[in-house]
């Protein structure tokens, strides 16, 4: 097992070329920098050098020094550019490794979706499809069968129910319309009873609700039976 | 300096505790006092690394107040049983310059490893000089660790397979590549 492991591990600990080029590239980079703050230094002692020498009214040599720190400050721009370089070089270099092992990444994932696809064939997912659309189409069947099959006496409940519901309505709506029919019908017709009816309606107003209601009821139903002959 | 205020325990200013106790039981306890004492004193001064030559000149060993010095035999006593503790690891036979592990080199190496995760530097080179002057590990613990430190860490990396230090062309620095 140890000798699996250690294989497998070492082949991705290699250090590589292209190490060892990043590695060089990052030497150079230190030393070219180590470089730039050493001219930098020579370049403010020459500028200060001159300024002594100005000081003492050394012109000539003054100038001298001024024109080496000219010199330096040249080495200096040559030396940012290379800088310049070796950094790009660098970017370069990682983004490249970068993409190498994103490309890796996406091929050995291409490779499994593959595989993965290669597991179903594609004749097994319609069979399956078919299948799936025969159960339901049976499942369906099978349910609107057993909605039409009820027992007589559940057939007889049901009839029961809906008549009894027929019934509950009517009665209900029958007594929400009553009160007002007596009162109307009457006193045209009879203006003899018309004439004792308000007096009938007076004591009627001081009585308890519920007998007027039940009073009304009472009314509704005898001209309701009256009818009931005239709509045969 | 953060530790310009360490308090130094109540034995600093016992004269005895200067020079190496002859009998056994007070000397353990002496010892054991000392250490606790240097790894406490180095680890709040940052000091990494002691010189046995220089020691004198640390308040640490030096109280001015009793006027003691540590003599160098008990210094050079103490630091070798941080040695075998783990604690410590002179860095020549002649016993002058002497690493201070106020952590130990396993928890130095883990927090290596812990930067070089949490920065990224998986599979990336680096350089021993960056890692010591970088700006990289500005502001992390690993900030002013000395060369010596550094190499033991990343030796101890390496032998747990973590690291490797390589060379490139020979005027090259060392290289230096991280295994997550």
């Amino acid at each position: 097992m140890g000798n699996i492991f250690s294989s497998k591990h070492k082949k991705g600990r290699e250090i590589t070329e292209e190490d060892r080029a990043v590695l060089s590239l990052k030497t150079q980079r230190r030393k070219l920098t180590a470089e730039r703050t050493r001219v930098e230094g020579i370049i403010d002692r020459e500028l200060q050098i001159a300024r002594q020498l100005i000081a003492q009214k050394k012109r000539d040599r003054a100038l001298l020094f001024l024109k080496r720190k000219k010199i330096q400050e040249q080495q200096v721009e040559r030396l940012d550019a290379w800088l310049i370089n070796v950094e790009q070089l660098l970017a370069n270099i990682e983004t490249a490794k970068r993409q190498n092992r994103l490309f890796d990444a996406l091929k050995q994932g291409q490779v499994a979706l593959k595989e993965l696809q290669q597991e179903v064939k594609i004749e097994d997912v319609e069979r399956l499809m078919d299948d799936t659309a025969e159960a339901k189409a049976y499942q369906d069947e099978v349910a609107q069968l057993m909605g039409q099959t009820l027992t007589p006496e559940q057939d007889q409940a049901a009839l029961a129910e809906l008549e009894s519901l027929e019934d509950a309505t009517i009665q209900q709506e029958v007594d929400e319309q009553l009160p007002s029919v007596p009162q109307h019908t009457l006193e045209p017709k009879q203006p003899a009873t018309a004439a004792e009816s308000p007096a009938e309606g007076a004591p009627a107003a001081s009585r308890e609700p519920s007998q007027q209601l039940a009073d009304a009821s009472r009314a509704k139903k005898e001209p309701l039976r009256a009818e009931e002959p005239v709509a045969a | 300096m953060a530790g310009a205020n360490f308090s130094f325990p109540v034995f600093h200013s016992y004269p005895p505790y200067f020079t190496l106790q002859p009998v056994k039981e007070t000397r353990e306890k002496q010892s054991a006092l000392w250490k606790d004492l240097i790894l406490k004193y180095c680890k709040q001064h940052k000091i990494f690394k002691l010189s046995t030559d220089t020691a004198s000149e640390l308040e640490l060993f030096h109280n001015r107040g009793i006027d003691r010095q540590l003599s160098p035999a008990a210094l050079d006593a103490f630091l070798s049983e941080l040695v075998a503790q783990g604690n410590a690891q002179w860095l020549d036979s002649g016993h002058h310059q002497c690493l201070i592990l106020w952590k130990r080199l396993d928890e130095w190496a883990a927090a290596l490893l812990e930067w070089a995760r949490s920065s990224g530097m998986e599979d990336s080179v680096t350089t021993v000089e960056e890692l010591l002057s970088g700006d990289e590990v500005r502001g992390t613990e690993l900030e002013g660790v000395p060369r010596e430190l550094m190499q033991a860490m990343l030796r101890f990396l390496e032998k747990q397979g973590r690291a490797r230090l390589f060379k490139g062309s020979t005027a090259d620095d060392e290289g230096v590549k991280f295994f997550l």
